[in-house]
């Protein structure tokens, strides 16, 4: 059920939406599959609806093709045809460009839905991967290492608390992880210009504080050193390694400091090592990639655990 | 005066920058803003200036209206005359623009806008010089935006009522969006278009959407006026008749339908005709009517359909569900799709194989229909009721006041 920006439920009966859409579209499908369906006419009503219709980017070769089929047919100087031709071959002609056009149009819908196949099954194959490695369990204690006396597992209450601290004067805050309204409201209430992205929660944002949306989709919409600080909480500990450098090359350009505040037991290292712990899927990433990432985009800072042992902060600002 | 907006115990005063302004002018964002200001009066205690030109037309933006301040509805307005309106160069400019607005020269640009107008420095000079704490600015496309906001700076919240069109693409309007303090816009699929357009997401912004008053009319006399029989069952569309706004592909697919189902109901077209389409057995064009014959139509059709892919909001959807009339919607229209997902009040066509099942469906389940409706007209309600509206503006209000520096300007890059 859909939820509007206060939470609440968008619709006042209950109407499976999703599972009445999907009725009628097996309806129309089959309609389509009909002997004696009007295809021609389908197919015209189409073209139609496509050309009264914002086009996405990317589109405007096929739009400048539809504009200039236009005009040559508006002109009747269609350069295909000879002198000697009937204005009627004109039209059978534009109907056949017409036909092309649409068909163009279906390849692309079908590449766009064969790449959303393959997304999905990469997808799968990762769980998949997850589930495997997801059997590590933590190593036993070892006398030989100095382990941290064992501590809550919500460590990340503490850096919470404390994310206001040595933020810059100046410059937008945004603090991106799950949950974001509260901390964002106490931030805002410590006099701190913050604003929030949460990837869960609501279908549309769930107030003008806090937008749902990816960090990195939200990043590239904003402007080269427009930010004065980003807190990166939570969502980093299950950060795929991949995903790590162009999240930091956007963190880089738009913020003049960043903190990244990720769960991460530091003995998983000591059974994996840091590079393993790193690459395998669903593992927190080490906070020394971390730095190491950000020293490749100019931004140099330092890593600290809590008193537990299982989360750490990291800190970075843009070198001068 | 309005007090403590930002909880900062400071008076907060909004001005209007937008290019016509009065009680006349019904529809768009321009009757709309009218709305919102004199509810910002009424339940919030703001102060509100207008500076607006002395037009009517949009066509023309001649000056029409005498100029000088005066005060309705509690809005103080400020009107000055044009340098110049719309010229009809910009037409035949538009369509070279148009072919690839991404790479045209700022300059070729800025001459487009003129040519749209209306150019009225006297406002924009007014604004600027002006004492409010905010100013609002609509919509994007025409001169008082482009040239204004640069001036204005982090003191607008911007209603760019933006569309996917090619004028959104011309690049002097990163410079116009980037300048601004905040959005305001009518939609989440606005605000994601603006979004994927230009670097503005870091910039306070919030849905504030639009509402409607249901009005009142007779089912019957409606039927009468638009030539129908008494008690005949119709479908309906409430909209300017015009290619771009999809009346004559919705009359094309509806002609096809009944060739289809032989004994369908007629379809009704109501609103005025700007480019020709002709009735006949099967669709009604009535043009434009009345207030009340609207209101009476869209409580007795069967089914109120919206072909448009190109509405900001459509407050027409709306109205549909206030007076009880079930909604199917254009399917590459983000705005009406997304009333229609949000509140489970509508469905959607892509094609007409769509269309056909889903005209099917409706027409023949009652119950489906009742359905629609009730949740069309409680979201209508709860989301865009002048309360909740109010609300949500004077928080997008807050946020840009505590980021703007008293007066700043954006020098243009």
């Amino acid at each position: 059920m859909a939820t509007n920006e206060h939470g609440v439920p968008d619709s006042s009966d209950p109407i499976d939406l999703d599972r009445l859409i999907g009725e009628l579209e097996t309806e129309a499908a089959r309609r389509r599959a009909e002997p004696g369906y009007p295809h021609d006419a389908d197919a015209r009503l189409h073209f139609e609806l496509a050309r009264m219709a914002p086009h996405p980017p990317g589109s405007e070769a096929l739009r400048e093709l539809v504009a200039q089929v236009e005009e040559t047919a508006a002109s009747g100087t269609a350069p295909w045809t000879d002198a000697d031709s009937e204005p009627a071959g004109s039209r059978r002609r534009l109907q056949v460009l017409r036909r092309h056009l649409e068909q163009m149009n279906s390849k692309v819908t079908s590449l766009g839905l064969a790449t959303a196949a393959a997304v999905d099954a990469l997808a799968g194959r990762l769980e998949l991967l997850e589930d495997r490695v997801g059997h590590l369990e933590p190593p036993a204690p070892d006398a030989s290492v100095a382990s941290p006396p064992p501590g809550p597992s919500d460590t990340l209450e503490q850096w919470r608390n404390r994310l206001a601290e040595s933020l810059p004067a100046g410059g937008r805050v945004l603090y991106a992880t799950d949950g974001a309204e509260e901390v964002v409201a106490q931030l805002r209430a410590a006099g701190v210009d913050a604003y929030g992205l949460t990837a869960t929660g609501p279908r549309h944002q769930p107030g003008p504080d806090v937008r749902r949306q990816e960090v990195v989709d939200h990043l590239h919409a904003v402007p080269d050193g427009a930010l004065g600080a980003v807190l990166l909480v939570g969502p980093p500990e299950a950060m795929s390694p991949h995903g790590v450098g162009p999240l930091v090359a956007e963190l880089g350009r738009v913020a003049r400091m960043v903190v990244v505040v990720s769960e991460a037991p530091w003995w998983w290292r000591l059974r994996l090592g840091a590079v393993d712990a790193d690459l395998a899927p669903g593992r927190p990433l080490h906070p020394d990639t971390w730095l190491h990432a950000f020293h490749d985009v100019a931004m140099a800072g330092s890593a600290e655990y809590d008193s537990s042992g299982h989360s750490y902060r990291v800190v970075v600002r843009a070198r001068d | 005066m309005r007090r403590g907006v930002t909880g900062r115990g400071d008076a907060v005063k909004l001005g209007l920058v937008v290019p016509r302004y009065g009680a006349d002018l019904v529809g768009g964002i321009e009757h709309w803003l009218r709305l919102l200001c004199e509810h910002l009066v009424a339940l919030k205690d703001w102060d509100v200036e207008v500076f607006t030109t002395c037009a009517v037309s949009a066509a023309t933006w001649a000056d029409e209206l005498v100029p000088g301040d005066s005060d309705l509805n509690g809005v103080t307005v400020h009107r000055r005359r044009s340098v110049s309106g719309r010229d009809p160069r910009s037409g035949e400019l538009g369509v070279v623009v148009r072919r690839g607005p991404s790479v045209v020269p700022g300059r070729v640009a800025r001459r487009f806008v003129e040519l749209v107008g209306p150019v009225c420095p006297d406002v924009i000079d007014d604004a600027a010089e002006s004492d409010c704490d905010l100013v609002a600015v609509t919509p994007y496309l025409f001169w008082p935006a482009v040239s204004g906001i640069p001036r204005l700076g982090r003191r607008v919240i911007f209603h760019s009522a933006a569309h996917d069109e090619a004028e959104l693409h011309l690049p002097i309007m990163r410079e116009v969006f980037g300048a601004v303090g905040g959005f305001a816009y009518n939609s989440y699929s606005e605000q994601a278009l603006v979004e994927r357009t230009f670097p503005v997401a870091h910039l306070p912004a919030g849905v504030i959407g639009a509402t409607v008053d249901a009005g009142s009319g007779d089912p019957d006399a409606a039927r009468t006026a638009l030539g129908l029989a008494p008690g005949e069952r119709f479908v309906l569309c409430v909209g300017r008749v015009e290619r771009a706004k999809g009346a004559h592909v919705l009359a094309d697919m509806w002609r096809l339908y009944c060739s289809r189902r032989p004994g369908a109901p007629r379809l009704v077209l109501v609103g005025p005709v700007h480019e020709a389409l002709h009735g006949d057995d099967d669709v009604i064009v009535a043009g434009r009517q009345p207030e009340a014959v609207k209101w009476g139509a869209l409580q007795g059709c069967e089914l109120f359909v919206t072909p448009s892919a190109w509405e900001s909001f459509s407050l027409v959807v709306l109205e549909a569900w206030l007076a009880g009339a079930p909604v199917l919607v254009n399917r590459r229209c983000d705005a009406t799709l997304e009333h229609c997902l949000r509140s489970g009040g509508g469905l959607s066509f892509f094609d007409y194989a769509d269309f056909e099942a889903v005209v099917d469906r409706l027409l023949g389940d009652r119950p489906l229909r009742e359905l629609l409706v009730r949740n069309g007209r409680s979201y209508t309600g709860r989301v865009f009721n002048w309360a909740a509206i109010v609300d949500r503006y004077e928080a997008l209000a807050d946020r840009v006041l505590t980021r703007a520096a008293p007066f700043a300007t954006v020098t243009p890059s």
